[in-house]
């Protein structure tokens, strides 16, 4: 099912806090991460959508009908919880059941569905178990098990898998795309990690103040950043200040570069987004010309980290600090910077 | 140390009340001499004592009944309104049984039902009334606790998100979820009932008169009377405290069938 958001304003009582104009449409069987740091408003939106806030303002449509007065029981939603919300006193199985028992399913046919859900997250064995007797990444599955179980029209995630340690993490967010793929179900999974949103999302929405700044693709976030806050918080980045000198060339503090200047006026003054990776490193001055024709400058390691598949390392360059990421194991002299990764931004900070 | 101090300071009077109790003769020495059953028949024949036993006992059960049936609902809306005026609604309330003694509400109560208007003072349910005003604070405290320790609050909107009506998430997830909140909650309420003298000894009638009441004229009687009198009230106080504190607070110990 389509979800859109048109002009969708909403504040909290006595406060400045919400989210404002909200323009967001997520299209049938599309996963949509909603990121943004914490007080952004993304939990709101998806307050909003469950129906546990309502707007002030604006419409929110479910296909093509307008849902505004409706309760969330009414919505036929799967929320997952951050605390997961299970209920305490009924078993993995009472619990996945429960949407089915409130729509009036017989005895043995939601009991029968429930156990086939828990089958296809793994927890078949689990079935007779309280929340309270099953691990943080057990609980998880059976909240997605009950959210999935009575065919919602779509899933709302929020910060599903924030309690759970890395490595589990990372398995629960294949495992929770591979279920939103075999369910074909449309999907708002709203996190602060960016990593996980740039890895399972079909698109991503960034907010900042209660107020969409970017909704893009992965990649062209990652990219191409709207704003120097995109830039800021998905993955890492160097903001340097620059001066446009012509169209072809820009001048930072620690030499000029190559990069297309197109949309700034010579003269101009902007902030260019280097990303680390985009840094290349090599042993000394006449490996790098010798490999990359291009300008190259010299340059120091201040700080050594050594990560295990990468090493981020930040480098002095004529008296700037850049941060770079490489593969490289040896000895590091010289840096140079891929012309097409520059991103230039209209304002300076 | 001083701990030991102030159990013996606690216990002793219960102890020597309880020796009392069973003592036939108690004349000028440190202890009863004799055993006997005899006072307690004598107080399970008074009739003024059966009739107090019996109008305590209604008072108090009467009592938990409208502090659940008002406590429950307070509580709730208290901890889903998250304005200002309702925090300050709760804090009043939990100042309320300190700041507001049962001596002043009773003379408040002395004067508005004495009137011609309402002429209610001396009833069994002015009385009841009285109780529920002094405890359902506890209750209420009891609640509020515990609705926000098992986030109840995500609970219901977890319930409603999957499709339960208002009735179905009251009763399958507000209900059980704050059974044990609710038992232990009554058994104070229940205990601080039994055992009200301040309110109830300037409110009450002649013949709805509570069992503490007819007690403190039972010491112009004999000593054995008057302790194992005080006995019955201490057990049944003692009784319904520890229910209370003793009732189980995890909420996975049992298998409640739900489906």
């Amino acid at each position: 099912m389509k979800i859109s958001l048109q002009q969708i304003t909403f504040t909290y009582p006595h406060t400045l806090y919400g989210v404002f104009d909200i323009d967001l449409e997520i299209q049938e069987g599309e996963l949509l991460a909603v990121i943004g740091s914490s007080g952004s408003g993304k939990t709101t939106i998806l307050k909003l959508i469950a129906g546990f806030e309502h707007p002030q303002k604006g419409t929110l449509l479910f296909g093509d009908r307008p849902v505004q007065v409706l309760p969330p029981s009414k919505r036929n939603l799967g929320v997952v919880f951050q605390s997961y919300a299970l209920f305490p006193l009924m078993t993995a199985l009472e619990n996945v059941a429960y949407p089915l028992k409130v729509r009036g399913v017989r005895t043995e046919d939601r009991l029968a569905r429930a156990l086939e859900m828990l089958r296809r997250v793994g927890l078949e064995a689990f079935a007779d178990r309280y929340p309270a007797t099953l691990s943080g990444g057990q609980q998880q599955r059976v909240a997605l098990a009950r959210a999935l179980v009575f065919q919602p029209n779509a899933l709302l995630l929020d910060e599903p898998l924030s309690a759970l340690d890395a490595k589990l993490r990372i398995e629960m967010r294949d495992e929770i795309r591979n279920l939103q793929r075999q369910n074909g179900i449309t999907t708002i999974h709203v996190t602060h990690d960016q990593e996980e949103a740039l890895s399972i999302a079909d698109r991503v929405a960034f907010l900042k103040d209660g107020r969409l700044v970017q909704v893009d693709t992965p990649k062209n976030l990652y990219d191409h950043p709207k704003t120097i806050e995109v830039a800021k918080f998905v993955g890492r980045s160097n903001l340097i200040p620059v001066q446009v000198v012509d169209t072809d060339r820009i001048e930072t503090p620690f030499g000029v570069l190559s990069c297309s200047t197109k949309g700034f006026s010579p003269g101009s003054s902007s902030t260019a987004l280097i990303r680390p990776e985009s840094i290349l490193l090599y042993p000394s001055i006449e490996a790098a010309q010798s490999q990359h024709g291009t300008t190259v400058f010299p340059c120091k390691i201040i700080r050594d980290r050594f990560l295990g598949p990468v090493r981020r390392v930040d480098v002095e360059v004529k008296g700037y600090i850049l941060e770079a990421e490489t593969m490289w194991r040896g000895e590091i002299g010289a840096c140079s910077i891929k012309r097409d990764s520059i991103c230039l931004f209209l304002k300076t900070e | 140390m001083i701990l030991i101090l102030y159990l013996v300071y606690l216990l002793l009077p219960i102890a020597l009340l309880f020796l009392g109790s069973f003592g036939e003769k108690w004349t000028n020495t440190l202890l009863p001499q004799g055993f006997t059953l005899h006072w307690y028949l004598e107080v399970a024949s008074d009739p003024s004592f059966q009739r107090a036993f019996f109008v305590s006992l209604f008072v108090a059960i009467a009592t938990c009944g409208i502090v659940v049936l008002i406590g429950l609902p307070m509580a709730y809306g208290m901890e889903r309104g998250t304005l200002k005026r309702t925090q300050f609604f709760t804090r009043l309330l939990q100042l309320m049984p300190i700041a507001a003694p049962p001596m002043v509400v009773a003379f408040g109560y002395i004067i508005l039902f004495s009137s011609d208007a309402f002429p209610y003072l001396g009833t069994t349910w002015l009385l009841v009334i009285g109780h529920v005003v002094s405890t359902l604070p506890y209750m209420v405290q009891t609640l509020i606790g515990d609705i926000r320790h098992l986030g109840l609050v995500q609970l219901e909107q977890a319930a409603d998100s999957l499709g339960a009506s208002f009735r179905q998430r009251f009763l399958h997830v507000v209900v059980p979820t704050l059974r044990h909140s609710i038992l232990s909650g009554l058994f104070t309420v229940g205990a601080l009932s039994i055992g009200e003298f301040q309110l109830s000894n300037l409110i009450a009638g002649f013949l709805n008169r509570t069992y503490p009441i007819v007690l403190l004229q039972s010491f112009y009687n004999a000593s054995g009377f008057a302790c194992s009198a005080t006995v019955v009230l201490l057990i049944l106080s003692i009784v319904a405290s520890l229910l209370g504190t003793g009732a189980p607070t995890g909420t996975f110990g049992e298998r409640k069938n739900v489906l």
